[in-house]
């Protein structure tokens, strides 16, 4: 169940999009897809 | 997030699910060394989840770095298969490899190689590759070609080619920053049939993407 619950957070958290957004100095970049 | 008619493995060439899923992924990557992480999903809606094998979770981790003129990205991955609330035999190890050439000719060539390791059932294990090359003819239109093979792998003889694909994009903006990206996907087979030990089959299918990016 706890597998299930991380996979159904991502998904919702990642609603109907994928986006990146990063500054050019920054030290990570997060992308969703 | 993209959808999909049916899941068909980008490396293997495999037809994973026969329906429609829904796939997505987040990746942090650190700059500037490339080191990232990468938790992807894939959700088939038809029987719910964690009910069939177009339910997947992979957690990978990996190096992306240009080498002079090549980019190369190098990963270690751990597919949590159906069953998704069971980890340990049928879930899948793997190492591999993509090598991005420079572009030649409008045409940009890479190499993917992978090694898996299924936990539980070492005699499936084995090496996968795809080589390709992907290109522009016009704006916003990407056409990849690419030829698959594998060792004796999940069961399978040995492959030099087991497919070659075909796969059509467009990158159509709706608004700034909104980009819906249709694809259609054409795989023949050109190894053994699945009958005969081969991995995959002829098969066509069709995504859609949307993204946004700001």
């Amino acid at each position: 169940m706890k597998t299930s619950a991380i996979f159904l957070m991502a998904m919702v958290a990642i609603l109907s999009a994928n986006f990146s957004f990063a500054e050019d100095d920054s030290m990570f970049i997060l992308t969703l897809q | 997030m993209s959808g999909y008619s049916k899941y068909v493995g980008c490396l293997s060439g495999a037809m994973f699910h026969d329906e429609a899923v829904i796939q997505s992924s987040i990746t942090l990557t650190h700059n500037p060394s490339g080191l990232y992480g990468n938790l992807w999903g894939s959700y088939s809606p038809e029987d719910g989840f964690d009910s069939d094998y177009g339910d997947e979770i992979d957690y990978i981790a990996g190096i992306n770095q240009d080498l002079g003129p090549v980019n190369i990205d190098v990963y270690y991955a751990y597919y949590n298969c159906y069953q998704l609330d069971r980890h340990g035999d049928g879930d899948v190890n793997a190492i591999g490899a993509t090598v991005t050439f420079p572009e030649v000719w409008m045409l940009t060539p890479y190499l993917e190689v992978e090694y898996d390791w299924v936990v539980g059932t070492s005699e499936e294990n084995g090496v996968m590759y795809r080589l390709g090359g992907s290109f522009s003819p016009i704006e916003n239109l990407t056409a990849d070609i690419s030829v698959g093979g594998h060792g004796e792998i999940y069961g399978t003889c040995n492959e030099v080619a087991s497919f070659a694909r075909l796969s059509i994009s467009y990158d159509l903006e709706l608004v700034e920053g909104l980009i819906l990206t249709p694809e259609v996907n054409f795989q023949k087979r050109v190894g053994y049939s699945e009958d005969n030990g081969g991995l995959t089959d002829d098969v066509i299918w069709g995504g859609l993407t949307v993204s946004y990016a700001f």
